[in-house]
């Protein structure tokens, strides 16, 4: 396997509430990044995806497990980390209409990275900025420009622009494309995969579109009011979706031909709806939206086990050490 | 008045806008018809006019709005030159519209039961129906898009109420208002995919038992074809190609169609174009001839002056694109 | 001037014309400045700004010879009028000077640690003084200092900044989650970084719309300091003294009062028409 950029270990985010509840986010997420890859964590709102990503980034610190990123725990640290650590945990925001100042033109933008990672002195900036617009594909005339005079997928790939300025290795993308048009989101991510050949990126990309993902990811999380449900390669993943939740999620997609119908498993009707962050239900958080519900999934938090090499599932359906049944395939 | 099964048809409609003396040509002769009992879509990416299409047929373009030709006509009646009075009806009760966000379409402080009732006394109001009448309404509308517990959600209020159920409750009030014609402006896109999903199901259910006549405005191609039969692909003000939604979409005929759906992500997994190239034309300049021309890989000579006329590729598919016309489109 | 700036020019110049009215109130503001710096020159009785007594020419109504007549001691009302405007003015412009950065930085502070203790301190400390009203707390200044025209400037300066706070408190705050302003604290960026690159550009558009309209209402105000002869003392000519001085005559020897009068209202006027257009720049722009 190759190195690991960064691991979450049993992370928690919990958010309180006046009146002494609080909102479980991010309630006990573990996974790894591994270096030149793309882990598309996937989920629907109040997942906690968004809430990870930022506890990542630093906006705020983890209520409780590691966040450690080559070989150092930022969990608990929020801004508090040090200037090389910014510099080298990078992000991209979802909105493009708030993710640049619209009073500062691009070059000004993405000056602000460089001035404060980089020792070069101003003409060299202004190489540098030519330089990454060059390298997201943007006409270099675009550092005099406003924001509200470009494009929104011109906007995020100002972002990813702005992100590589700090040179990190290891980015979030944090829904880039998801308020572009497809005919520009596919723009994006083009650049976006290019990049990382070229500059051997590791990604966390977080998204609700599986379909996306599908193209994009190298190995995809699912996850469910703060806890992973799911985690394999692409391929399998996508082949054979073992969660009940990962099946009505795949089966809920619309998709836009009849080879895409005949991907998604076998129609299950999606039912019910997210329950709210605040009263998570008891045992597995899914259950009640389950079709498979046992007795056991209303009592007992089902565990995280690798049913195949790579393959992560979390649900009592499964057993370590145990063959897959076959009606789930 | 020619007897036809169409409840809405739109003939040649062109819009402009002023804005500060610049006029900007965003629909320039749009054709679409909604049959009865049937869903249409109409499918385009943001500033391609879907939502000036929209406003027209409803009546509510804004002020420096100009129709420069065309007529919508509504069961044989044409909405764009009723008076005041007709066109208040017909918002009251011939058309009933969905929005995308179900959150800013309800009023947030009044309850579901009295703002139900307000625009069920507006949408019969011609036949005098008693207060108990219209709440039996309600429910039975509550009902069929499968609320459970109706009673309790009239009592309550929209932010007591997930955003499916804003949804649902927002479909369940076109219905009772017996609006013979539902247009939908993105129904469910600010859901999650789960929720959306149910809605669609809903819809396209709907549509199936009570015979209900369906506009579908929205930008997902996925959509389009859960809950459609026809389709409609709108590019920079025009629509380019059209037909039973299966065909469009199995073999796409028009260049912008195909790397529209080149540029989708697939579930099957086969990577995503570079996007197209360029941009939507500026509406104060279009080009002359197809509006597609400056981005297209196809491009003739005659694209650049020349209009496309309809182009009948397969019994119920259409597409106006002279390079289509040629047999010149070739797609993967 | 590259051509995108020029379209920009353009476009605004578009904007605040728009209703006509504002280039009214423009023509008024360059007349009164134009007066104001040329006062020695184009005063025909430049030496009765001072105190000078002519009693042969006392009380004299407006003619050909004395165009708003002339003062209990035979001073040229319209001399004195014109020297009157350099300190209006100069009120109007300082007072905003001092205390618009004041108010800013007071508001972006609040606005950028807002629900912390530092919002919480400053932003009651605003509270404060806008809960007094500003006539009376501007009256109550300047009584314990010395009366002249700088003392009344600091006395509205310390009633005028709270506003200016909460304006920029209340721009900053809604700013505060911006995500580039998230993304400018992840990198490193440092407090002054984020005040003057990011918050000053995107708060500067209502700081300057609110400060075309205020220019007018802070001449009222040291006009009025000075007509209850809290400013400028006599014999250098303001305003408010003027008008004070000639308000024991009334109505007899009105032009006393009136021309006065009537040059406040048409300052005030002016710069309210003048901000009303830049209003309309930046609100069209906002949108």
């Amino acid at each position: 396997m190759s190195e690991v950029i960064l691991e979450l270990k049993n992370l928690k985010k919990y958010f309180p509430l006046p009146g002494g509840q609080s909102v479980k986010a991010v309630d006990g997420v573990s996974l790894k990044l591994f270096k030149g890859e793309t882990l598309g964590l996937v989920g629907e709102s109040g997942c906690g995806k968004s809430t990870i990503a930022y506890t990542v980034v630093g906006m705020y610190g983890a209520t409780e497990g590691e966040i450690i990123y080559k070989g150092t725990n930022l969990a608990q640290k929020g801004y508090k980390r040090n200037l090389q650590q910014k510099g080298e945990i990078q992000i991209v925001f979802q909105d493009p209409g708030s993710s640049l100042n619209s009073r500062r033109n691009v070059g000004k933008s993405l000056e602000l990275p460089l001035k404060i990672h980089t020792k070069l002195n101003k003409q060299e900036r202004q190489d540098r900025i030519d330089e990454l617009l060059e390298l997201v594909g943007l006409p270099v005339d675009f550092k005099k420009r406003m924001p509200r005079n470009i494009g929104g997928g011109e906007r995020q790939l100002v972002s990813v622009a702005r992100a590589l300025g700090s040179n990190p290795e290891f980015i979030i993308l944090d829904e880039p494309t998801s308020a572009l048009d497809v005919s520009v989101q596919a723009k994006v991510i083009s650049t976006l995969i290019h990049l990382q050949e070229k500059l051997g990126l590791s990604y966390l990309f977080i998204t609700h579109d599986l379909s996306l993902m599908r193209n994009v990811a190298t190995r995809v999380a699912i996850l469910y009011l703060g806890r992973l449900c799911e985690l394999a390669p692409t391929a399998e993943f996508f082949h054979r979706p073992l969660h009940p939740y990962t099946q009505m999620l795949l089966s809920s997609i619309p998709v836009a031909t009849d080879e895409e119908e005949k991907v998604k498993p076998a129609q299950i009707i999606s039912e019910g709806e997210i329950p709210s962050p605040v009263n998570v239900p008891s045992g597995c958080t899914f259950h009640t939206r389950c079709r498979d519900c046992m007795d056991i999934c209303k009592v007992e938090v089902p565990v995280m086990i690798e049913i195949e090499p790579s393959h992560y599932v979390c649900c009592h359906k499964f057993k370590e050490g145990e063959p897959i049944a076959a009606e789930v395939e | 008045m020619e007897t036809n099964n169409n409840i809405l048809e739109i003939k040649d409609l062109s819009v402009s806008y002023t804005v500060a003396n610049v006029v900007t040509h965003v629909l320039e002769k749009v054709n679409l018809t909604v049959p009865k009992g049937k869903s249409v879509g109409l499918v385009g990416e943001s500033g391609c006019g879907k939502t000036t299409t929209m406003r027209a047929i409803l009546g509510v373009l804004p002020s420096n709005a100009n129709i420069e030709s065309g007529e919508i006509l509504f069961n044989g009646t044409d909405v764009l030159k009723m008076p005041y009075n007709q066109l208040q009806e017909f918002r009251q009760t011939g058309a009933g519209l969905i929005f995308q966000d179900p959150s800013s379409a309800l009023n947030p402080v009044i309850s579901i039961k009295k703002q139900f009732l307000t625009s069920l006394k507006y949408a019969h109001k011609d036949k005098n129906y008693s207060s108990a009448q219209l709440y039996d309404k309600a429910i039975e509308a509550l009902n069929a898009v499968s609320l459970a517990d109706p009673k309790r959600i009239m009592n309550s209020f929209p932010f007591q109420l997930s955003g499916g159920m804003r949804q649902r409750v927002c479909i369940a009030m076109t219905l009772a208002g017996e609006k013979e014609l539902l247009l939908a402006d993105e129904p469910g896109t600010a859901l999650d995919v789960t929720i959306q999903d149910q809605i669609l199901r809903l819809i396209k259910n709907l549509v199936e038992t009570l015979d209900l006549s369906v506009i579908m405005v929205t930008h997902s191609l996925g959509v389009i074809r859960q809950v459609t039969t026809e389709v409609n692909v709108m590019y920079a003000g025009s629509i380019v190609e059209g037909g039973d939604t299966h065909q469009v979409f199995e073999h796409p005929s028009h260049p912008y169609t195909i790397a529209l759906m080149d540029c989708l992500p697939k579930l099957t997994g086969t990577g995503i174009s570079e996007g197209i190239p360029g941009r939507i034309p500026d509406y104060d300049h279009p080009p002359a001839g197809c509006r597609f021309y400056p981005r297209c890989t196809y491009a003739l000579d005659r694209c650049k002056s020349e209009v496309p006329g309809k182009t009948i590729v397969e019994d119920d598919h259409w597409v106006a694109c002279f390079a289509a016309e040629e047999g010149k489109v070739c797609p993967k | 001037m590259t051509p995108e700036r020029k379209e920009s020019i353009v476009r605004n110049w578009y904007k605040f014309s728009a209703g006509g009215a504002s280039v009214v109130g423009l023509i008024i503001v360059i007349v009164i400045i134009i007066l104001a710096i040329f006062a020695p020159i184009i005063a025909p009785y430049p030496e009765d700004a001072g105190a000078v007594v002519k009693f042969s020419e006392s009380k004299l109504p407006p003619s050909s010879k004395h165009l708003m007549g002339t003062d209990t001691m035979g001073r040229d009302v319209f001399s004195r009028l014109l020297f009157s405007l350099k300190g209006t003015l100069l009120m109007g412009v300082l007072v905003l000077a001092i205390s618009v950065p004041i108010g800013f930085i007071v508001g972006v502070l609040a606005g950028y640690y807002r629900d912390t203790w530092i919002e919480t301190v400053l932003m009651r400390i605003v509270d404060i003084f806008l809960s007094v009203p500003a006539l009376v707390l501007a009256l109550a200044i300047a009584s314990i200092m010395e009366p002249n025209l700088r003392n009344s400037m600091i006395a509205i300066t310390i009633m005028w900044w709270p506003w200016y706070a909460r304006l920029t408190f209340g721009v900053v705050s809604s700013l505060r989650t911006e995500n580039y302003i998230t993304y400018a604290e992840l990198t490193g960026a440092g407090l002054g970084h984020i005040i003057v690159k990011e918050f000053l550009p995107n708060t500067i558009d209502q700081i300057l719309t609110k400060m075309t309209l205020d220019i007018g209402y802070v001449i009222i105000m040291g006009a009025t300091l000075s007509f209850a002869g809290l400013g400028e003392q006599p014999p250098i000519p303001a305003l408010g003294n003027m008008i004070n001085d000639g308000v024991k005559f009334l109505p007899d020897m009105w032009w006393l009062t009136i021309f006065p009068a009537v040059t406040i209202i048409l300052i005030v006027l002016g710069f309210n028409l003048v901000g009303d257009g830049v209003g309309n720049i930046f609100n069209v722009e906002g949108n």
